[in-house]
């Protein structure tokens, strides 16, 4: 939350903003923008902060350009780079659990603790480390390496440090190849727009919301399906206002930046909602988990066993899901009982659009009114187990 | 604008047709997932590996998962069809 009300991050876009526009000729886009970037970091975040960030991209870089140089050992090279971060990852996950625990019978592992999380949360390692397994992914099937600034520039834009979204390293490497475009008075107005618009969710929707339903000094109670639904509710205006607030930047700056949220309560389906709620990290996982578990298994198993490989894809992916948010069991189980849901739908679906009554508009009609209810109650009920942990709290 | 022979655009035109039970379905290279009926997520790795098989060509999981629409597809197999 500090990030957005703190003025000097709406200096840093101005100055970036104006900056951006004074590339020199012999700097590509990348490497202007992760320069500019770098310094907004340490604006913002700190010397420390930045300096680490900056020893990991390098570090990163450094395993990707031996991965691509290598004709032996690439295998391995690429497993222990992915090994690395996801490892990195782990720690930081479970850092964060024992904070939650603390105090322990040692005080000077609790410090280090706290200062080990402070740190990840800092630099917002979790989107940090599904850029890193973007990237690596795309350079170990033979795309173009980004030099180190570039790649620090993709891997933390400072505008999507509070909470992402999930850019796509491709994209980020593709704006060398297009033509500088002017800024213009209406391509100004629309960031703006959609910067306040992200604003105006986060700061008066969502804060409202809270506020009334808990008060200032506030805790939320978690025991009741409407205090699920309430939570629900303020989590949707508060996450769509930081994504449109980063999505304006982006568009201000000409750095790609994913659309997070496309109307998710109109979805008539569970399927449908988690295509258009965190979208990026949907796609994310579809292009980074999905596809290659998909392809893989069906090489393996042959295309007879298609349809189950493909179900048992789709749940372990949900699973992915409930462990990146949460590395607990309440979350595993909550993305496998997600994936279980909506692989239920796809079997479902398949058999209802060989019935003739899926044709008739009156079961259209109904679908389209009924649906959103039925998402609602499904994807909150899905969550009220695991709300109280999400919100830090024992049950 | 994809250079694959006609006997190709043919040979992808039946395949699209088989698969997504649409003897009428026409191939236009902006066609995309959400204008064919069936042709979801579940459906797309088996058109992957049909073009595969009738093509004899392989793609890796990078360009699967760059593949938008069917002008794409047809770059693709015009491309793996020359280096082949």
């Amino acid at each position: 939350m500090s990030t957005y009300l703190n003025p000097a991050f709406y200096a840093a876009v101005a100055i970036l903003y104006c900056g951006i526009q004074l590339q020199p000729a012999w700097c590509s886009r990348t490497v202007w923008f992760g320069a500019l970037n770098l310094a907004a970091l340490i604006a913002l975040f700190g010397a420390k902060a930045a300096a680490a960030f900056f020893a990991f991209a390098s570090l990163l870089w450094l395993s990707l350009y031996f991965l691509q140089r290598s004709k032996q050992g690439r295998l391995r090279l690429e497993i222990g780079t992915y090994g690395a971060v996801t490892v990195l990852f782990l720690l930081h996950k479970q850092v964060l659990l024992w904070t939650g625990v603390l105090p322990s019978s040692h005080p000077e592992f609790d410090k280090a603790a706290q200062v080990i999380a402070s740190f990840f949360e800092t630099i917002a390692f979790a989107y940090l480390y599904l850029r890193s397994l973007d990237v690596i992914r795309v350079v170990s099937n033979g795309g173009k390496l980004l030099d180190p600034l570039s790649l620090s520039g993709y891997l933390l834009p400072f505008f999507m440090v509070p909470a992402g979204p999930i850019n796509v390293y491709v994209d980020h490497a593709r704006i060398n190849a297009e033509p500088v475009s002017v800024p213009t008075w209406s391509s100004f107005v629309a960031g703006i727009d959609t910067i306040t618009s992200g604003l105006f969710l986060k700061f008066v929707i969502a804060e409202l919301w809270k506020l009334y339903f808990i008060g200032l000094p506030g805790v939320w109670p978690t025991n009741g399906f409407l205090d699920s639904i309430i939570i629900f509710v303020y989590v949707y205006f508060d996450f769509f206002g930081y994504s449109l607030v980063a999505l304006g930047v982006g568009r201000l700056l000409g750095i790609p930046t994913p659309i997070n949220f496309k109307a998710p309560f109109l979805s008539t389906s569970v399927t449908e909602f988690w295509t258009k709620w965190h979208v990026s990290l949907g796609d994310f996982v579809r292009r980074g988990l999905f596809i290659p578990l998909q392809v893989s298994m069906v090489r393996r198993f042959g295309r007879r066993w298609s349809y189950a490989t493909n179900l048992v894809a789709l749940i372990l992916c949900f699973a992915f899901v409930g462990l990146w948010h949460r590395f607990t069991w309440t979350f595993v189980a909550w993305g496998f009982f997600v994936g279980v849901i909506v692989a239920l739908e796809k079997i479902l679906r398949d058999r209802w659009v060989m019935t003739e009554m899926s044709r008739m508009e009156f079961a259209k009609q109904s679908q389209r009114i009924l649906g959103p209810v039925y998402v609602f109650l499904v994807i909150v009920g899905t969550l009220h187990l695991a709300i109280p942990e999400l919100m830090g709290q024992v049950r | 604008m994809s250079n694959l022979r006609p006997a190709d655009e043919a040979k992808l035109t039946d395949i699209f047709r088989t698969l997504f039970n649409d003897p009428a379905l026409v191939l236009r290279d902006e066609l995309t997932a959400p204008d064919v009926p069936g042709w979801d997520s579940f459906n797309h790795i088996n058109l992957v590996m049909q073009i595969e098989e009738d093509f004899s060509v392989r793609f890796t999981t990078e360009e699967i998962s760059g593949l938008a629409n069917v002008g794409e597809f047809k770059s693709l197999i015009a491309r793996k069809l020359v280096s082949a």
